[in-house]
């Protein structure tokens, strides 16, 4: 997880600078998570690792997935990592430009865990709730861990609100201890 | 003790009663990586640098020591064997910090300031962060008043002052942590409260220490801090600041602090440990670079301050081992260049049956001497003289050439202070004894005493002044100084020692 972040997160700034001037945020963030998706194939990622295979080879493979599909500077991005044998790194630019794209438009992802599925009312409860904590737009993905026995943990960003059973009962087990 | 079972479900029922704990809201991180102590840890966002963190899993606390842009070094203060990777770890909010306050005086505790002998809970009401910075300029004094060490050889040529920094070097088993016993002994019944931290030490040696200052009554005025051998590395790198901590607390309440590093070799050990494993580059003898500034920051804590700011004091006397007597290693050459003076301790002495071991030619004392007690200024202005010009003689003698009257007089004198300066262990002398023993030496009213019964003389001597003597010694102790009338009296009655000893 930590590896290689700082790296990402430099390209990432940059197709963000870009995209911001262009005022194409959304396009950026499309054609990026789409060349993600390509490259998270584990074969694909491999046969880009590989240095017996040729950079123009590589290229070539790009442009018959990529081009028209995205657009020519996310293309260009793409053939930059190319060049730099950075593109074990392309899912994580496009989860970092996500948290840039994120932070720009003040949405915040928050994981919520339960022990049982939520009903959409309290779904929506929690939301609001989660935005008014942290002031942005909430995106939720939700889990469900019957481990948690009860009640709520929800993450956002390094923020951790945590009302579950399973930690009470554990706060409790340490104090007596 | 037999454990009242009735007792114990009722703390525990009330526990859970009491127990309210419905939501917390905390600032957490993942454990990526922990191996010997150190653990990094994807995530805290807005952890502060040397906070506070809990291992949730495991209640370990650690610190937050290394904050780089995408992980957090923590360094655990805890058991850290049942870490592992994946494990979440909450910000707690607060900075390092130690429990102080007069409740420690006479307990054994370990970094974190939790009691280590048995004695149950320590009640303090305070606490004080571990780092903090010295005081500055203006909060503090010049040394004026002495720690009596109550031994000879140092409280005469190398005085200690108040507030001063007084490095104890030397080899293995020369003697050391003896010199700080000694001097921890020694203030009993002068209010000054004295802090013993062992840092990387066998906690035998710490039990060994706490038992003869027991036996010698010192622990009423004594606080052990111990981070042992045994203990994490973490926990021995932070085991200085805690016992600074908690000396700074009677600073600041206008009292007299004495804390004792022991050792801080070792103290740099562990924190080069600390160091590699967080991998911070490497330099001199793989110390990384802010050695230097590990022992400054702690020794510059060290300080008399003005009476403006309740005219307090904390006297360090931090420890240093050297290996085969080299003292341009790179951890001694540092703190002996913070330090305001040395006592260097020799092997070679120790085995001639010089001790203390101190070899007075090396040993300096830079600020001590404006602290020393007129009296004592009176009788030693020539021993360090006469000692010195006898060294350069006791050369030349041993080729058993004639030599003339006033060399071998001169000789005669060193080898009768030489052995006035030995002192067995644990007997510590008062300023009023050490002055009319030096005052009788330095006189020459020892020359005629054969050099191996000058111990009995002076056992002798200490016996007489005590019993025939009493006004004579508690006006020396009074006035500070010997006065012309108290002169003549010391010269009468070293004089009249002198007929009844028969040699």
């Amino acid at each position: 997880m930590a590896a290689g972040g700082a790296v990402a997160r430099r390209y990432a700034q940059a197709a963000f600078d870009i995209a911001s001037e262009q005022n194409a945020l959304d396009q950026w963030k499309r054609d990026l998570d789409l060349a993600a998706a390509v490259f998270a194939n584990p074969q694909v990622a491999r046969d880009f690792d590989d240095p017996k295979v040729s950079e123009a080879n590589k290229r070539n493979v790009v442009t018959q997935n990529l081009q028209g599909k995205v657009g020519p500077q996310a293309l260009n991005m793409v053939y930059l990592l190319v060049q730099r044998n950075r593109t074990i790194l392309i899912g994580k630019v496009a989860e970092e430009f996500t948290a840039f794209y994120n932070r720009a438009r003040n949405i915040a992802v928050a994981d919520v865990t339960t022990a049982i599925p939520l009903g959409d009312e309290e779904m929506r409860k929690v939301v609001a709730t989660l935005s008014r904590i942290t002031g942005k737009q909430i995106q939720v993905r939700t889990h469900v861990n019957p481990a948690i026995i009860g009640g709520l943990v929800a993450r956002v960003g390094d923020e951790l609100i945590d009302a579950s059973i399973a930690t009470r009962l554990h706060e409790l087990a340490l104090r007596l201890a | 003790m037999v454990l009242r079972a009735e007792e114990i479900s009722s703390i525990i029922r009330k526990e859970i009663e009491g127990f309210d704990q419905p939501m917390r809201s905390v600032n957490v991180g993942t454990v990526v990586e922990i191996g010997d102590g150190v653990a990094q840890v994807y995530g805290l966002g807005n952890v502060m640098a040397s906070e506070l963190v809990r291992f949730t899993r495991t209640g370990v606390i650690g610190l937050a020591f290394n904050l780089a842009e995408e992980t957090v070094g923590v360094i655990t203060l805890g058991p850290y064997a049942a870490i592992e990777e994946g494990d979440e770890v909450e910000a707690t909010g607060t900075i390092s910090s130690v429990p102080v306050g007069d409740a420690m005086v006479g307990r054994v505790v370990n970094t974190l300031g939790e009691p280590l002998d048995g004695k149950g809970p320590i009640e303090t009401t305070q606490r004080r962060p571990l780092e903090v910075i010295a005081p500055g300029v203006v909060y503090r004094k010049g040394v004026d008043t002495p720690v009596q060490t109550g031994i000879k050889a140092i409280d005469s040529m190398i005085p200690v002052g108040r507030g001063q920094r007084e490095l104890i070097i030397g080899d293995r088993q020369t003697g050391k942590t003896a010199v700080a016993v000694d001097t921890i002994i020694n203030q009993k019944g002068t209010g000054v409260i004295c802090i013993y931290v062992a840092i990387g030490q066998k906690t035998s040696q710490v039990v060994q220490v706490q038992g003869i200052l027991e036996q010698y009554g010192a622990m009423e005025h004594t606080i052990i801090v111990a981070a042992t051998a045994s203990d994490p590395a973490p926990l021995q790198y932070l085991a200085p600041y805690a016992g600074c901590a908690i000396g700074e607390y009677f600073m600041h309440q206008g009292k007299d602090a004495l804390i004792v590093y022991d050792d801080l070799s070792k103290h740099a050990a562990a924190y080069r440990q600390v160091s590699l494993i967080i991998r911070r580059p490497p330099g001199r003898e793989a110390y990384p670079g802010d050695v230097f500034y590990l022992h400054s920051r702690l020794l510059e804590r060290a300080a008399r301050l003005d009476d403006a700011y309740g005219g307090g004091s904390l006297t360090a006397l931090p420890i240093i081992e050297t290996q085969a007597n080299d003292i341009s290693a790179y951890i001694p050459t540092n703190v002996i260049s913070i330090t305001d003076g040395q006592i260097f301790l020799e092997p070679d002495l120790f085995n001639a049956g010089i001790r203390p071991a101190i070899n007075v030619g090396f040993s300096v004392s830079r600020v001590g001497g404006a602290a020393q007690t007129k009296a004592m200024k009176q009788v030693a202005g020539r021993l360090k003289l006469d000692l010195a010009q006898f060294r350069e003689l006791a050369a030349f003698a041993q080729f058993g050439s004639d030599l003339d009257k006033a060399t071998q007089n001169q000789i005669n004198r060193g080898l009768r202070i030489t052995e006035v300066l030995k002192q067995p262990q644990y007997q510590p002398l008062s300023v009023a004894q050490q002055v009319t023993i030096l005052y009788a030496v330095s006189n020459g009213y020892l020359d005629a005493v054969p050099v191996d019964k000058v111990r009995a003389y002076e056992v002798g001597f200490h016996q007489y002044m005590a019993s025939a003597q009493k006004p004579l010694l508690d006006s020396i102790t009074t006035e500070k100084k010997i006065s012309d009338a108290n002169l003549e009296a010391l010269k009468q009655a070293v004089l009249q020692f002198n007929q009844t000893m028969t040699f």
